[in-house]
């Protein structure tokens, strides 16, 4: 019937799931919002809900429509002030919308749910709002109309008929009607029309009755030779025109032919006339004119209610606008009456409970939803569901450069086929690239259209969280951030549900109620965060909450006690890998449902879920804190990005979302890093025990290595990856741990047994190195021992056969480059199939992580330098930090030009120096090949020429700065047993070209010009060297030995002090002491401090931040600490 | 044709892809080879079954490639210059059988097609649906879905 087609059904239905989402997180902003009504807001939610209504008009889906209309009343209501939007109210209003996306989903079907509980709860708040809304002039009739508009919409429910208060606004066609329109038609839904009770009431004050009445132009008019003209002038006399459905103008604007754009013209008209004589005016079938009374209901000129009839004439209108949206048409209601269907806000309710109120009901026809129903022509068209997902909206934009490129690869084709056929192997190369590059173009074109943001799914957290935490009694805030984070519709799609199960737990598990969060100092309203972001080429996703966190013992015992582990197991897990248990299958269980997010499936169906999009979860949390979750999703299913590594001859894949890190740990090493730990290789890594499997193992092909003296391949018989000499887990002392070659050596040699290997290790040779790639299951982390390492490749996913289900290594395979087919491997199931459990509860892991700490802190006060020589017997050093890079070059690269040695360097001249130009050092060795090490001064690059052999060095800097001080050479230390000169690169530059620093030294003058700058610093030489250089500047520096001392001094300079550079090392008080000193103080708060290091590690720098260090700098960087200081100063000017 | 090939008494003829594995003449309906080709190209599969010989790529599809002598518990076929995979499309996935040669195709009236022994050269009775007798030997009409079902 009234279903046009598919297509417009469709992009009604794409319209308004749009005009849907935002209606959502509007409302719940409004919610929010409270009384203090964004009014664009609610219009825009109030238009959102107009277009849906239109729409559904249009398409004769009476359910939709009805419902819209209800809201819209609602909203009209909060956008005039009259209501306040508070929950409860909000609450109707999702519902309502909670309702249409259901009556969305299976939209063929609509009109036959029963949606009379939605209906009646938006008219209980509409009637509760407006007696409650008590505006002062208005109040009376209002509170009278709200409770008769009830009244009258659940006659309603059978007799299909409008009731309406419209807006205050001027007459309009009605298709915007505004706030609090409720709309009037007549019984056969027609004549459509809104009305104002601020407009209305008075008439009825004054005694006039006022009427609805609907004129057919042709008919009533043309037939009698009346005119328009004449029958608004004959209205104007006899009475007031409230509103009208066309665009209404006085009778003396008008010409003598003028006629509407309808053929039917519907007024509101207040006249004297009683219904008795009120056709002497008209003259028309007195089933066109009807009287709206005072208690906002419409009856016929008899005095009856006004009712509907029986629905025997079905439209068929050509005109679609005319096509009404109910078959139930008033019998004697003229079919070509129907008026505009979009702007007819009519309402069908099923019948209601209160029979008193419907006293016609007998005569009513039956629901006019089954009526509807009845018509709705044929039930096997209602079976076929309307499945909206099967389409995509793309931009135009993105189609025309799909086109292009289209385009594009056929001329390529065109030309590859053109040079093959020529044998023209240089053209085919340039097809082949240009095809290559086309290819990849095409690939992201393709997969822009069907990225999706994130949002999508985001967005329907804030409604998740209100109600559950309503629900709950809890308060949360939930905070999103990254939903413009886009991702492949198909994991968008897959994402919501297991979002939402870990959303929900969150609010559900994670947090408090406000009472007990009270109680343990945190602030009552708990906290959710979503976020999203990119990283390596994968989507994380982070659900954080400040809630209770999870007790890791708890969640074993319980494992443990479901037999999902056993004990032993749980003795030595991770209180990471406890929390883990989570996702166990079969953990969730009936003790931790609740009716909100325990549906008998738990964490492991979540867990399922994120494995089949080749995601990755973890889960952190700390008891009392809170509970993060991140989930680490590829960008899409069918390309992934993939590290191939080879074992026993054979390529394989690892996923790079499970790809942590690269490891090659060279033969010599072998046996200082490997260790065993019970049964278990690990690998030491950074203070952490990595365990080990050896791939060739678990899958159970040989190992092979490239013999590297014959080159050929050959089995590695290497029984275990330790060697005989490393060490096996026996107790360890710190001092051993700190990478001491001798102590090491020591270790090797207690343990190492009577047969081993005399000689040389074989494991010298770099073929005899292992290749470990460490990758991450969410839980754990391991080490994957392989052959060889090859390059990352973007890989397409193809499934694997019936016959190779069972092999649980592979997730896949995929074909190569060249034709052949490698296995993508599954890590996590390597890692069971492995038996592989984490070492990391283990005493030695403690200890090794210790060691560890202590190594960075002995560290912390080093300086990483770069020893290269000039002559053969001259050592030198310059802090590694400054070294850009480091060229291989010949002499005879070397270009002397305007009286300057340069080289040509990245398509431009490379300034190049050497110490002896400065320096009174040995001349610069007359060999073949020499280095260039590339340093930035200010904006430049430049050379300083060097010869080998080169190394990087750590060392604690004893450095005499006065012995062999000279210009160029900032001082001495002993490296290696050799006497080192610092190389002062700046100083080098300074005396030979000091023209480049002009610049720089002019800005400086005059703006810090009092500038005081307090610096701290253990290290005479370091202080010296530093003041020097901020001195150079032109600042005033006062000196400090330690941040004691920097302390008092604080004090007795306050005034002064615009700035403080601190080292972080020294005695008596270390910098983030001092730091936090200074940010507590309110006298010194707002001092920037930069503090000064060696080496930045990552920790140091959250500490740093923590206490409110606002910069780190290393300390030989001059630059980029004169930098940074100008940046603060001019900040704080 | 399709049910004719349901039950040896069916009426009809069909045509026999002819193949080796080891000694054994086997036959296959040959509407039911996609194709054969002599691509050994092929990945191992480690942790596979045995009678997987690997996986290659065709035109863009992984397809499993099956030791045919394997999979019917005979000796393996092992790959030569005469093995060739004939491509059979099984429950919709393209499955290689590696057998040791390809014969010729041959005309089978279904009248003569006899109900399979229960043992055909050491391979199950199960795993053909009839034996069709030549003037000089007997062809083992293999039954592809059969012998590609999966294992339990």
């Amino acid at each position: 019937m009234t279903i046009q087609d598919d297509e417009t059904l469709q992009m009604y239905l794409e319209e308004s799931l749009e005009h849907l989402a935002d209606i959502e997180s509007d409302l719940l902003a409004i919610e929010a919002d409270g009384a203090n009504i964004d009014e664009g807001r609610v219009n825009k939610v109030y238009r959102a809900a107009h277009s849906i209504k239109g729409g559904a008009g249009f398409m004769g889906l009476t359910n939709i429509k009805n419902l819209t209309h209800e809201m819209e009343n609602i909203l009209g209501k909060i956008r005039t002030r009259e209501m306040v939007p508070n929950p409860d109210i909000v609450n109707v209003l999702l519902t309502g919308a909670d309702a249409l996306k259901s009556l969305m989903g299976d939209i063929l079907n609509s009109n036959d749910v029963d949606i009379s509980k939605e209906v009646q709860a938006l008219q209980a708040v509409l009637e509760a709002g407006q007696g409650a809304a008590g505006s002062p002039a208005p109040a009376v009739p209002k509170k009278k109309s709200a409770a008769k508009a009830t009244k009258a919409d659940k006659k309603k429910a059978d007799k299909p008929k409008k009731m309406a208060l419209a807006p205050g606004s001027t007459i309009t066609p009605s298709n915007t009607p505004a706030g609090d329109a409720i709309p009037l038609a007549f019984p056969d839904g027609q004549g459509a029309l809104s009305a104002d009770t601020e407009n209305v009431a008075p008439q009825f004050e004054q005694g006039k009755t006022v009427y609805l009445v609907r004129i057919a132009v042709d008919r009533h008019l043309h037939a009698r030779r009346k005119t328009c003209r004449g029958l608004i002038e004959d209205m104007e006399q006899t009475g007031t025109i409230l509103g009208a459905d066309h665009a209404l103008r006085t009778a003396a604007d008008l010409d003598d032919d003028w006629v509407p754009e309808t053929p039917v013209m519907v007024f509101l008209f207040a006249t004297i006339l009683k219904p008795s004589d009120i056709n002497v005016l008209f003259e028309i079938e007195e089933s066109n004119i009807l009287e709206l009374r005072p208690d906002w209901q419409l009856y016929a000129l008899d005095g009856q209610t006004a009712t509907n009839s029986l629905p025997e004439n079905r439209q068929d209108d050509a005109n679609a606008m005319d096509e009404q949206t109910t078959s139930t048409v008033t019998a004697d209601a003229p079919v070509e009456e129907a008026s505009e269907i979009a702007l007819n806000p009519e309402m069908h309710e099923p019948p209601m409970m209160n029979e008193d109120d419907v006293p016609a009901i007998a005569a009513s026809p039956g629901s006019p939803n089954a009526e509807g129903a009845n018509t709705n022509g044929g039930s096997e068209k209602k079976s076929a569901k309307f499945e909206h997902e099967t389409s995509l909206r793309v931009h135009v934009s993105l189609l025309d450069q799909l086109m292009t490129l289209a385009g594009e690869l056929v001329l390529s084709r065109n030309q590859l086929l053109q040079s093959m056929a020529s044998t023209d192997s240089r053209g085919s190369e340039v097809a082949g690239q240009r095809i290559d590059l086309i290819t990849s173009e095409l690939q992201e074109a393709i997969m822009l259209t069907r990225m999706q943001s994130i949002g999508n799914v985001f967005n329907k957290f804030p409604r998740v969280v209100r109600d559950l935490s309503r629900t709950l009694g809890k308060q949360v805030e939930l905070s999103l951030e990254g939903q413009d984070v886009e991702l492949d519709k198909t994991i968008i799609e897959a994402i919501g549900d297991p979002l939402t199960h870990l959303v929900r737990n969150a609010v559900d598990h994670g947090i408090e109620t406000p009472d007990v969060r009270k109680r343990a100092g945190k602030n009552p309203v708990g906290q959710v965060f979503l976020r999203a972001y990119h990283e390596a080429g994968q989507v994380n996703i982070e659900i954080a909450d400040n809630g209770k966190g999870l007790d890791g013992r708890v969640i074993a015992a319980k494992a443990v006690e479901k037999g999902l582990i056993s004990e032993e197991q749980a003795k030595v897990m991770s209180a990471r890998e406890k929390t883990n248990l989570i996702f166990l299958p079969g953990f969730s269980t009936a003790e931790t449902i609740t009716d909100v997010s325990g549906r008998g499936v738990g964490m492991d169906v979540v867990k399922t879920n994120l494995d089949q999009l080749g995601g990755i979860i973890d889960i952190d949390s700390e008891t009392g804190k809170g509970t993060t979750i991140r989930i680490k999703l590829p960008l899409t299913l069918a390309i992934i990005p993939c590290q191939i590594v080879i074992t026993g001859g054979e390529r394989y894949a690892i996923p790079q979302v499970n790809l942590e890190e690269l490891l090659r740990i060279p033969a010599n090493q072998v046996s200082r890093r490997i260790e065993r730990v019970g049964n278990a290789n690990v690998v030491r890594l950074r203070g952490n025990l990595l365990p080990l499997i050896r791939l060739a193992d678990i899958i159970g092909v040989p190992s092979v290595y490239t013999d590297p003296s014959t080159g050929e391949a050959k089995h590695d018989r290497r029984a275990a990856l330790a060697d005989r000499r490393s060490r096996k887990s026996a107790p360890v002392t710190p001092e051993e741990l700190a990478q001491d070659p001798t102590a090491a050596s020591a270790a090797d040699e207690n343990t190492s047994t009577a047969n081993a290997r005399q000689g040389k290790d074989r494991r010298y040779h770099a073929a005899g190195a292992l290749n470990i790639v460490v990758v991450s299951t969410g839980a754990m982390k391991y080490g994957l021992v392989v052959d060889h390492l090859l390059d990352s490749e973007e890989i397409v996913v193809k499934p694997l056969g019936r016959d190779l289900k069972k092999c649980k290594g592979y997730a896949g395979a995929t074909i190569m480059g060249d034709g052949r087919v490698a296995l993508i491997l599954d890590v996590s199931n390597l890692a069971k199939m492995g038996g592989l459990t984490t070492v990391e509860s283990t005493a030695r892991a403690a200890e090794v992580a210790q060691a560890e700490a202590e190594a960075q802190r002995a560290a912390r006060d080093k300086q990483s330098l770069l020893l290269f020589r000039a002559a053969d017997n001259e050592q030198f050093a310059a802090p590694l930090s400054l070294v850009e890079r480091i060229e291989k070059i010949k002499r005879t690269d070397i270009e002397r030009v305007g009286g300057q040695r340069v080289m040509k360097y990245r398509g431009g001249s490379l300034p190049l120096f050497s110490i002896d130009q400065v320096a009174s050092v040995g001349p610069m060795a007359e060999t073949e090949n020499l280095l260039v090490i590339v340093s930035m001064v200010g904006e430049r690059e430049l050379g300083l020429l060097a010869i080998g052999p080169v190394d990087a060095v750590e060392t604690n800097l004893n450095i005499d700065g006065t012995t062999l001080r000279q210009p160029g050479i900032m001082g001495s230390t002993i490296i290696n047993n050799q006497t080192t000169l610092l190389v002062d690169i700046y100083e080098i530059v300074h005396q030979l070209n000091p023209q480049w620093f002009v610049t720089a030294e002019k800005s400086k003058q005059d703006p810090e010009k009092a500038t005081t700058i307090l610096f701290a610093e253990d290290s005479s030489f370091f202080r010296s060297q530093v003041k020097g250089s901020m001195e150079k500047e032109g600042f005033e520096v006062i000196e400090a030995e330690d941040g004691q001392i920097a302390w008092d001094l604080l004090h007795k300079n306050k005034k002064n002090i615009s700035l403080v550079v601190t080292d972080i090392e020294m005695p008596n008080m270390d910098g983030f002491t001092l730091t936090r000193k200074i940010k507590e103080s309110p006298l010194y708060a707002h001092l920037p401090v930069i503090a000064l290091t060696t080496l930045a590690g990552e920790e140091d720098i959250a500490k740093g931040k923590a206490v409110g260090i606002d910069d780190y700098q290393i300390k030989l960087d001059r630059e980029r600490l004169i930098r940074s200081i100008h940046g603060f100063l001019q900040a704080a000017a | 044709m399709k049910a004719g090939m349901e039950t040896p008494s069916a009426i009809g003829t069909v045509e026999l892809a002819t193949f080796y594995v080891g000694d054994a003449l086997c036959g296959m309906d040959i509407l039911k080879v996609q194709e054969i080709n002599k691509i050994m190209e092929m990945t191992s599969v480690p942790q596979a079954p045995d009678y997987v010989m690997g996986i290659l790529n065709l035109r863009g599809q992984i397809v499993t490639i099956i030791d045919l002598g394997k999979k019917l518990g005979l000796t393996s076929v092992g790959v030569d210059e005469s093995s060739r995979n004939i491509i059979v499309n099984s429950d919709n996935e393209y499955i290689g059988l590696l057998v040791s040669r390809i014969g010729d195709v041959v005309q089978a009236d279904w009248q003569k097609v006899e109900r399979p022994p229960a043992n055909i050269g050491g391979v199950q009775g199960v795993f053909f649906k009839g034996v069709f007798k030549m003037e000089d030997r007997l062809i083992g009409i293999l039954d592809a879905d059969r012998v590609l079902a999966e294992e339990n």
